[in-house]
């Protein structure tokens, strides 16, 4: 499963969709929206998307996953748009024979979604709105 | 030839647009396109942009071709 989507998921629901008899470990991700970024109070924050790019990046990026760590199945999901606190931003799920290799997919896909695939995240804090931008902060007012 | 070229995060705010349509000299490669995006936009820094073609990461050097989409912006920050 690789899903781009501005509505919330199903945990359940991801770990479903690679179950299989083959797995003794699946492994997950569950990334949240925090309250607080670089000593900020985050209320709240919008996700941007290249969609095109970023469904060919996340498949690109699961394959990867799958024959380099030799893993049964990874799935992916990642919203956009308005979250509040605490909401859901994505989901991996890696399914493996056995936990090592599921730990270290899951970690690979994880680093290279941050590193590589077009999604941004705006903060609104009470001092302003900011682009984070890789590691850096871009005001936007 | 007519290229299309998309903004995105900051990058919209620079542009003041999410995207518009440029033409382009046939055998425009992508560092010609940088440069003269660059000259186009105050701000532009083409030496930390990230850009695509057709939703593809490339190089500096490959040729451009009409209808292509170009898409620019700064360092991602999903997951």
């Amino acid at each position: 499963m690789i899903r781009v989507t501005r509505e919330d998921f199903s945990v359940d629901e991801v770990i479903a969709s690679i179950r299989s008899g083959g797995m003794g470990a699946i492994v997950t991700f569950l990334g949240t929206v925090r309250n607080k970024s670089k000593g900020r109070d985050v209320d709240r924050i919008e996700i941007q998307v290249y969609e095109e790019m970023a469904v060919k990046q996340l498949q690109a990026i699961r394959e990867d996953a799958i024959t380099r760590f030799g893993v049964e199945d990874v799935a992916i999901v990642h919203r956009y748009g308005s979250l509040g606190v605490s909401d859901n931003i994505m989901m991996i799920a890696v399914g493996a024979g056995h936990r090592p290799e599921a730990f270290e997919a899951c970690r690979y896909v994880l680093e290279t979604i941050k590193e590589k695939v077009p999604l941004w995240k705006k903060e609104f804090t009470p001092e302003g709105d900011y682009w984070i931008e890789g590691e850096e902060y871009e005001r936007t007012e | 030839m007519n290229v299309n070229l998309k903004f995105f995060a900051s990058f919209r705010l620079l542009t003041g647009k999410a995207g518009t349509e440029l033409e382009v000299p046939e055998g425009t490669t992508t560092s010609d396109l940088l440069v003269m995006v660059r000259d186009m936009y105050e701000g532009f820094n083409e030496k930390t942009v990230l850009y695509a073609v057709n939703g593809e990461y490339v190089g500096k050097e490959v040729g451009l071709k009409e209808g292509d989409s170009i898409a620019f912006f700064p360092p991602v920050s999903g997951g």
